[in-house]
Parts: C-alpha cells; structure tokens; sequence
C-alpha cells in the first residue's frame, strides 16, 4: 500500500484546535468533498483512509476524549481500524460516513469500559461534573454524540439555511420573528428549516 | 414549530428541535487525535511512512512559536514566572475518576503581571496515568472575555513554544496534554482571551498564569 501523506489532503490542526461557535459563521468551503472522500474509502484505497481520518479523526477524537478521556487516542484509533476493515459495510444510501463513524466510536468506547470492568460511564459536562440526568431514554454517550452530530451536520449546510436553522433550534425564534431578521422570504425560512431538520435527521438516525 | 415529521423515522421533529436544544457552544469545538494515533494506524495497516512524512507531520501538529511575544513581553513572563515558582495549590474538586490518576505538578494562576486584569484565580493540577496527561483548571469565577474565548495554553520556559489545550468554557475542566508534553519543557500554564478571528495563534490578551511545581507526590 503506498504511503498517503495526512498533510497532502489537509493540514492537521494543533493539539486541539479552536472551532468557531455555533452561531458563526463556519465558510462552507471548509467541508471536505464527503462524496469523493467516501468512494476513495469505500474502494480500499489508502487515500480514503487518510481522507477520512483527516474529515472526520476529530470528530470521532472529541466524541471518545469527552466520553473516555483517558483511552480516548486508543478509542480512536480502533474506530479506525475497525471501520477500515468494515468499509464494505458502509452504505451511503443509509446516511453520511461521519455518522456511521460515530455509531462505531459509541460501541467502541461501550466496549473499552466494559473490558475494564468499568460500568458504563456516565459522561462529564466541561464544568468536571457528571451528567446529572438524562433525557428520555438516552444514554449519556448517545447523548453526547448527538449533540457532536448535530453540530456535524450544521457545518454541513450552506451559510443561509446554517443561519436559519441555528435561528429556529438555538434561539427559538419563529418563523416570522427568523425571516424579518434575516430579510429572508417567509417560504424560503420554512423550506431551509424543513431541509435542516432532514439533514440532522439523517445524520442522527445513521449514528443510532 | 410547523415542520411535519417524517412517518419513517425514529426521531420526530420535536425530538430533533429538543436535542438541538441541548446542544452548547462548546460542542461544535473539535479535539484533533494526538499524531501518534495516526501513526499507529498505519503500521497496524502494515502501511509505511517516511521519516520526512513523519516529521512533516510532527512539524503539523506541533505547537504554535512566535508571533506575540516580544522581547518585553517575554521579560513580563520570566518576571511573573520567578514570582509565581513555588506556589502550589491542589484545590481541585474535579469529579472525575482520579483513581488511577497520579497528581505530577500544579500551579496557582493569578493575574499578575499580565496583558488583562481579572479578580478570578484558577488552580491547575498536572495529572497522569503512565504517558496520559491532563491538566485540571478549577477558575474561581470565569474571567470576562467579551466576545471572544477562554484558551488554555502551557508554554516552555524561554516562551519560544506552546501548546493550545482547548477552550475553557465552565470554572472547572480537564484538558488533554499533546504526547510528549511534560510539565517541565512546558512549566507555563496559561489562559488568553482569543478574538473569534479566525487566528489561531496566542492572542497575547493573557488573563490569568501560573507556574507548574512539580508536586511531592
């Protein structure tokens, strides 16, 4: 197998790198050709492994250093493995490779505490403290990661429909109240709410 | 909100519109994997990597020099730094599982003699278990920082290399150190204010300092 240089497909960040907030403006030209990316991987090629460590090895490294932050380099690089030598499984009919990746980040990071003897953990909120409650019926990991997803999928949209739907799901703010503040046509509001909820749903039950 | 569900999904719309609710400004931050996993990927695959590949990529993914620090500046730092030596604090009230982790140095953070002034103090505690190393802030209140972010840094002793740890977001937080970190090449532990400009070097807005003492234990 030849050798794929990381830098060639881009470079990677520091240590930890610093994100824009939510309600940033993230340049769409940031997300990676997901397409080209996962036919690369998908066909063995070497490349797409380095392409999808690179797209998404952040990703699934904040899920499993939230979750596990003492094997969280270990966690990671099983996932990897592990979806390298499952990639025939990967469908991309059933939703996007970021997702799929998190599905096995989850189970891995289940297993790594299970192997330890360890029950399943709770997940720590960035203030140290332990998750105090879980809504409904997930679990604290699935809890966790949806959240990264959604974010995930967020970066994915273009900047209009990104505005918007941060609008409606983080401000609240109603239709009316989202297109006189972004003098966006009332139909335009609802149509890129419509689609963003479709893009987080299918991020969210390809993780699931 | 008027979005009907889809019939064939697991989530309805409001269960999705509720778990973006749930969802903080941190969450959209990203922590890169340390190089090493990267590298142990690919010998597992039995894939070869040139040293000018892997020192290009050690050069990537290895801390940010320069830039800020000017020559007075660094005179600040070494000053604030002999002020700073020796003061050990180990307030920590983390509630992680710190049993197998074994407290290495700490440092007390204050903001004497920096860029910005703030009544907060923090308390950083070194902690590790064998290679893996975490530093632990508790800030006693979170500085103001306008509209940009609370970065933590540690940074080497001549002020010519750093590392960024992540965000600080909440009083009380465990950063992951880089491999190969050690408290002693890095025995500045730092928190800046960071403009959201996209610039992810050391703004050299610092608020709050301290020095790493290796601990007795």
């Amino acid at each position: 197998m030849s050798v794929v240089p990381l830098s060639s497909v881009r470079p990677l960040a520091g240590a930890i790198s610093r994100s824009p907030s939510i309600i940033s403006d993230v340049p769409s030209s940031v997300v990676p050709p997901a397409n080209a990316i996962e036919d690369a991987f998908r066909s063995g090629s070497d490349h797409g492994l380095a392409g999808v460590y690179e797209a998404h090895g952040s990703l699934v490294h904040t899920l499993c250093a939230r979750a596990h932050p003492k094997a969280a380099a270990d966690i990671t690089q099983e996932v990897f493995l592990a979806a390298w030598k499952a990639r025939d499984r990967f469908d991309p009919s059933r939703g996007p490779l970021a997702a799929w990746l998190v599905g096995i980040t989850k189970n891995k990071i289940v297993d790594k505490y299970r192997k330890d003897g360890r029950r399943v953990p709770e997940v720590y909120n960035d203030d140290g403290s332990r998750v105090e409650r879980v809504p409904d019926d997930q679990s604290p990991i699935d809890r966790l990661a949806n959240k990264l997803l959604i974010t995930e999928a967020l970066a994915t949209l273009p900047d209009r429909p990104r505005r918007i739907v941060e609008l409606a799901f983080y401000q609240d703010l109603t239709h009316e109240q989202i297109a006189e503040q972004t003098d966006v046509p009332l139909g335009t509001v609802k149509s890129d709410i419509r689609r963003g909820l479709a893009r987080l749903r299918r991020y969210l039950e390809a993780a699931s | 909100m008027n979005v009907a569900d889809d019939d064939n999904s697991n989530y309805s719309d409001d269960d999705i519109m509720a778990m973006a609710r749930d969802v903080e400004a941190h969450d959209s931050d990203r922590i890169a994997p340390p190089p090493q996993v990267w590298n142990n990927i690919l010998a597992e695959l039995e894939i070869e990597v040139t040293p000018e590949e892997a020192s290009a990529r050690s050069q990537t993914t290895h801390s940010k020099t320069e830039g800020w620090f000017s020559s007075a500046r660094l005179l600040s730092i070494a000053a604030a730094t002999l002020v700073m030596v020796g003061v050990v604090v180990a307030i920590v009230n983390v509630s992680y599982d710190d049993s197998s982790l074994t407290e290495v140095a700490a440092a007390s953070m204050t903001d004497e003699g920096l860029q910005v002034a703030t009544s907060a103090t923090a308390d950083a505690r070194l902690v590790c278990e064998d290679d893996d190393c975490f530093v632990d802030v508790v800030l006693s209140a979170l500085p103001d920082a306008g509209a940009g972010d609370l970065e933590l840094w540690v940074i080497n002793s001549d002020v010519s290399d750093m590392y960024s740890l992540g965000n600080v977001t909440a009083s009380n937080g465990r950063f992951a150190l880089p491999p190969g970190v050690t408290s002693n090449d890095f025995p500045i532990v730092d928190i800046s204010i960071e403009p959201d400009d996209g610039n992810e070097t050391h703004s050299g807005q610092s608020v709050l300092r301290g020095v790493f003492d290796q601990s007795e234990a």
